[in-house]
């Protein structure tokens, strides 16, 4: 089955003529058409784009030309990253009819690297969900079980690649939204340092939380796709280039694991596997210490006063004046310019992004900045401090990605509390700035189970290669 | 506690137009999300300077030059009310006739 292949592999076979790249892409194509109804994972198919782009694979395969890491590579874009002529939604009604008009740096990396784009994934509205279900364009489905959320937001790219649509995709993560995904799908998902890979071209959620970052069936997969979309980008300011290439023997490598997350609000069967996984890290060599991180169980209540705020300030720019939604442009000029926007933004945007649109604006109104936004900020340096006075003592951190199991469509939907806590194991490390990994638990049975490892500032290259090790543990 | 009062001030600040319903349930919704945020409190932060996101960064310069975008069609087309290439919006001056 070509969708058990690893990318390697793929090329491996894309060269050796087994298939070719128009094959490869008929062949998905084929399969979304026929399978993804029952998951909903796509928001726009970009097909004619994807067969244009395995054409040209195909002749530079044929001209006998060197391929690029990702030459003929089957993947899903999801849609809060703009790629130039295809529709942009965020998965929100107030950006409907919008048609991106460039492409993000990392989707001209990903051009350049002759990656093949099938189309534009789920998520939830303007990245703010952790279950998929907050979407305009209706939940997607846990390809795993679907009764189930794939988790959020990054639900599409997260479900596309666990229903073999597609061999990568790439997830934005501001709080979790691409680990916690891929915990529930049973896939390698990386949330990169804040800064090593631009940001330019992607949607703004929050700002001084945001990354793109990869959603893959393995490690090396994700290994080669960091590298092709990661660097210093002129379009992002925030953008650095900076990365620690160095080898290392398990042997040597501490591990630390914080007690705080071990605590009230774990599902047991959770609890137990990551127990029993970090028993066998320990017969692999490793030196697994426990950890204290005490500021981190503030991480969630910092994020729910960061997030909103700076949130509250980039969805200011939806007015549907320059672009947006059609339909919801009334033409009623009997209005005032101020009522325009106040139509367009109760019918453009869902409850949850409402919702947060209003707890940002209220905290950072007159008279609740100090208590609110500025506090917040002090706390985010607390739990930055922490984490790096951890890292001199520890090479990795290693905890469960989510507290539960990916629970059922409409169980959660309504309470926006209980929705926040899947986020509680991801994110410290947004708010921090490190990058975190998830990786499948390895399981007889039962739903997937994620294990999120965090390393230090820009050691991504180090986390790959532990996180490689950990994979192989049988 | 949110006042609906205090949701109709923060909706227009947000210029985001709510029915009563919606206003109830917000005021109901983000009482309870501050209440898990109260937890902050418990923090001490004297003395701790507030950080804006992660990296030890100085400003990022560089020389203001004008490129070619072309993109002036593909921004024109997206404008959801225009006429004649032009962006058709509400008129924002009053008329004054005193």
């Amino acid at each position: 089955m070509i969708t058990n292949l690893t990318i390697k592999e793929i090329q491996d076979r894309l060269k050796e003529k087994k298939f070719t790249a128009t094959q490869l892409t008929d062949f998905l194509i084929a399969k979304i058409e026929k399978e993804d109804s029952a998951i909903n994972s796509f928001v726009y198919k970009s097909f004619d784009l994807a067969k244009e782009q395995a054409k040209k694979i195909d002749e530079m395969i044929d001209a006998g030309k060197e391929l690029p890491p990702l030459a003929g590579i089957p993947c899903g874009i999801k849609d809060n990253i703009l790629v130039d002529g295809l529709n942009c939604s965020a998965g929100s009604n107030i950006l409907k009819d919008y048609v991106a008009s460039y492409d993000a740096t990392v989707i001209k990396k990903l051009k350049e690297q002759g990656a093949i784009i099938l189309g534009k994934l789920n998520l939830d509205e303007f990245a703010m969900g952790s279950s998929g279900e907050y979407s305009a364009f209706g939940p997607t489905k846990n390809p795993k079980d679907l009764e189930r959320v794939p988790g959020g937001s990054s639900s599409g790219p997260a479900a596309a690649v666990a229903a073999g649509f597609c061999q990568f995709s790439l997830g934005s993560d501001t709080g979790g939204s691409i680990r916690q995904p891929a915990s529930f799908c049973g896939l390698v998902g990386l949330k990169p340092t804040y800064g090593a890979v631009s940001r330019s071209g992607l949607i703004s959620l929050a700002s001084s939380l945001d990354q793109i970052g990869p959603i893959t069936k393995n490690i090396d997969d994700a290994q080669i796709v960091y590298q092709a979309i990661m660097g210093k980008d002129a379009l992002d300011s925030t953008s650095v280039d900076k990365s620690c290439l160095q080898d290392f023997d398990i042997k040597k490598i501490k591990i630390g694991i914080p007690k705080e997350y071990f605590v009230s609000g774990i599902d047991p069967e959770v609890e137990k596997t990551i127990k029993a996984t970090i028993e066998k890290i320990k017969e692999s060599g490793a030196d697994v210490v426990e950890i204290n991180l005490p500021y981190s169980k503030y991480a969630l209540a910092c994020y729910q006063i960061l997030l909103p705020a700076e949130a509250s300030a980039n969805l200011a720019r939806y007015d549907n004046i320059r672009y947006g939604n059609r339909e919801l442009h009334s033409g009623d000029f009997s209005e005032s310019l101020e009522e325009i926007y106040r139509y367009a933004r109760q019918k453009g945007f869902g409850p949850e992004v409402r919702r947060r649109i209003m707890l940002g604006t209220y905290s950072l109104s007159a008279g609740y900045y100090d208590a609110y936004y500025l506090r917040a900020q002090k706390v985010r340096t607390l739990i930055q401090n922490e984490f790096r006075q951890a890292f001199k003592y520890v090479d990795f951190i290693v905890t469960p990605t989510c507290p539960t199991l990916p629970f059922k469509l409409g169980e959660r939907k309504d309470d926006p509390v209980t929705m926040y806590l899947s986020d509680l194991f991801t994110t410290p490390a947004n708010i921090a700035g490190v990058c975190a990994l998830s990786l499948p638990c390895k399981r007889e049975q039962g739903l997937p189970i994620g294990l999120q490892i965090i390393g230090n500032f820009f050691q991504e290259d180090k986390l790959f290669k532990i996180a490689k090790i950990f994979e192989q543990i049988k | 506690m949110i006042t609906q009062e205090q949701i109709k001030h923060i909706a227009r600040l947000a210029r985001i137009a709510l029915d009563q319903d919606e206003e109830k349930q917000l005021s109901d919704d983000l009482g309870k999300i501050l209440d898990y945020i109260e937890q902050l409190k418990q923090v001490d932060v004297s003395n701790v300077n507030p950080s804006y996101h992660c990296l030890e960064q100085e400003n990022v310069l560089r020389e203001d030059i004008a490129i070619d975008s072309n993109s002036r069609e593909k921004i024109i087309s997206q404008f959801p009310n225009s006429q004649a290439g032009f962006n058709k919006v509400k008129s924002i001056f009053e008329n004054n006739d005193n």
